[in-house]
């Protein structure tokens, strides 16, 4: 008897809620859904990942990380699912690092720069680099710069969700990464990835169901090890498919259409400059692997002369020129 | 100093011409152009060089494959009175071409003791071509307008360039400029009035030893930087600038005797 009372005292099921404070023994050993080697990092015994814990209560979902940094920055990117996120970290208006997403779409960025809690935080990502802090977050390090310690944060799904609920089904997707300064790239992963090229396009992450039922309420008694699976997704070289405008010299009343399609998932915008260099118009897009989007601008307005179309994302840019003119 | 080291030009995409030096400048150089590229930027500035002068300029803007700009310009100067004459094309693969053709002339005085002043004129041809669906050809003449006050270091211009396209869609550029050059160091400021903007560069030229100049300019938060080789009556430049819009190059060579 003794002995099953002890074992179900060292079983955490959700719910479990976490004192956020740093100290990474308040999850337990069922939470700990991505150990990862303490020998991997590209940089040293330094800056080195070695354990992410998750586990969630009916309102909460809690992130924390067992970690080492020095002048490098911790990130934790979490997928909600459907809620909306960007593909790309590279144009952030907040810890831009050179990682794409492939088969996750990161909707919520924990970060914080050589375990300085100032530099740190909780936001929301709302795509297209803009960023803006997740209300009712909490987020706390224990860690020191070059001293092993914890970092843990508190998600409210209220926040994380554009519904301000959990939605049905929902599923958590997670990576943690190192990174250096603005724009750099990764020197650990956990799950490993291979932390290559630019940017390191993250490929390999942890799943975990939060609400298997599709009741819209977070799952009640799981043992979150033994639901996460680490997933991997085959990595598709980014290519531009395709790239036409409707026409290369416009008249008045004609609109311009941009056609485009790419291999890969990903966030961007389409400019319209003129020949000067001046930003005239600025379309958003979201495009999934090869769906030909099109996007439509008005040109009569334009007075006559050479004008280029760019098509932008956080890695990659190309653009293509037309002309106006009028008789 | 070398009159090789004034050869400046705005760099107003395509519509008044393009050098390596107003690349690296930020395109502010009325106050401070002379010699052949002045029928580019400021006709007035025709007159205050070398007898001959002679340029040649090719530039690659926003990295953009299928768009080219080249322009050329020649001058003669005769005491006060110069006359020159420009060509600049740009074209966009083989669907779309602009091009100007200017004859330019100009004549300096001296008002008082140490103060010059000039003022020219530009008659420009401007043609446009555009072979995709229904042909498109249109042929324009247009008057510029430059003026020029020296007075020891200080340089002041203003210019008007038409850009008219058709006659019922007036464009223009209106530039004011002060620069000052002193011991081969030239520092400046350049405001632009566009049809459907404003904008100002900030510029500083050092010359080195009278063979290299060293140039950087800013405007509306953006940077461009260049360099020049001048070697007896030659000149090699090149200049570059960043923009939102991407990065522009331009190479330069020419000859002042």
């Amino acid at each position: 008897m003794l002995s099953i009372l002890l074992a179900i005292s060292l079983v955490s099921v959700t719910y479990h809620t976490i004192t956020v404070d740093g100290e990474i023994e308040d999850f337990s050993s069922d939470e700990l859904i991505i150990p990862d080697s303490p020998s991997d990092s590209r940089w040293g015994s330094m800056n080195e990942i070695f354990n992410i814990y998750l586990t969630w209560d009916s309102t909460t979902l809690y992130v924390g990380a067992d970690y080492v940094v020095q002048y490098n920055a911790l990130l934790i990117a979490v997928d909600f699912g459907d809620a909306p996120g960007d593909y790309g970290l590279n144009d952030l208006d907040w810890y831009p690092r050179n990682f794409s997403f492939r088969g996750m779409k990161p909707r919520i960025l924990i970060a914080v720069w050589n375990s300085d809690q100032p530099t740190g935080g909780v936001r929301k990502l709302l795509g297209n680099g803009r960023t803006e802090v997740l209300s009712g977050a909490n987020f706390v390090v224990g860690a020191r710069s070059g001293v092993r310690g914890g970092l843990e944060a508190s998600i409210p799904f209220s926040s994380a969700f554009s519904s301000g609920r959990l939605e049905p089904g929902a599923t958590v997707k997670i990576v943690a990464l190192i990174a250096g300064g603005d724009n750099s790239t990764g020197g650990d992963a956990a799950p490993d990835n291979q932390l290559i090229g630019a940017p390191n396009v993250i490929n390999r992450f942890a799943e975990i169901p939060v609400d298997s039922d599709s009741d819209g309420v977070a799952d009640e008694g799981v043992m979150p090890d033994s639901a996460v699976q680490i997933v991997e997704i085959p990595p598709i070289s980014l290519k531009l498919t395709a790239f036409d405008l409707s026409k290369r010299i416009l008249r008045p009343g004609d609109g311009l259409t941009v056609s485009f399609a790419f291999t890969e998932n990903l966030d961007g915008t389409v400019n319209l400059y003129d020949e000067a260099g001046n930003k005239i118009d600025s379309k958003d897009f979201s495009a999934e692997p090869d769906d030909t989007l099109n996007v439509t601008f008005s040109t009569d307005a334009l007075p006559p002369g050479i004008y280029f179309i760019e098509i932008k994302t956080a890695n990659f840019v190309d653009r293509k020129t037309f002309a106006v003119v009028k008789p | 100093m070398n009159g090789a080291i004034l050869f400046l030009s705005i760099a107003y995409w395509g519509s008044m011409g393009i050098d390596a030096r107003s690349m690296a400048l930020m395109n502010g150089t009325s106050p401070v152009v002379s010699g052949a590229p002045s029928v580019f930027v400021n006709p007035a500035g025709l007159p205050f060089s070398s007898r001959l002068t002679a340029s040649f300029s090719y530039a690659v803007p926003y990295e953009l494959n299928d768009l080219r700009y080249g322009e050329a310009a020649a001058a003669i100067r005769l005491k006060n009175f110069a006359i020159g004459a420009g060509y600049s094309g740009k074209r966009l693969e083989k669907f779309y071409s602009e091009s100007n053709l200017i004859l330019a002339a100009a004549v300096r005085g001296t008002l008082f003791d140490g103060m010059q002043a000039g003022i020219g004129l530009n008659l420009r041809n401007f043609r446009v071509s555009a072979s995709e669906g229904e042909a498109f050809r249109r042929s324009n003449w247009a008057v510029d307008f430059g003026s020029e006050l020296r007075f020891r270091a200080l340089r002041l211009a203003y210019t008007f360039h038409n850009m008219t396209y058709t006659r019922n869609d007036m464009d223009y550029v209106r530039t004011a400029g002060i620069a000052v050059t002193r011991n081969g160091i030239t520092a400046g400021f350049t405001y632009q009035w566009h049809r459907f903007y404003e904008t100002y560069s900030l510029f500083a030229e050092v010359v080195v030893l009278k063979v290299l100049a060293l140039r950087v300019g800013y405007g509306e938060g953006n940077m461009g930087i260049g360099a020049g080789i001048i070697a007896r009556d030659y000149y090699i430049d090149f200049g570059m600038n960043e923009f939102e819009a991407g990065t522009g190059y331009s190479f330069t060579f020419g000859i002042t005797r």
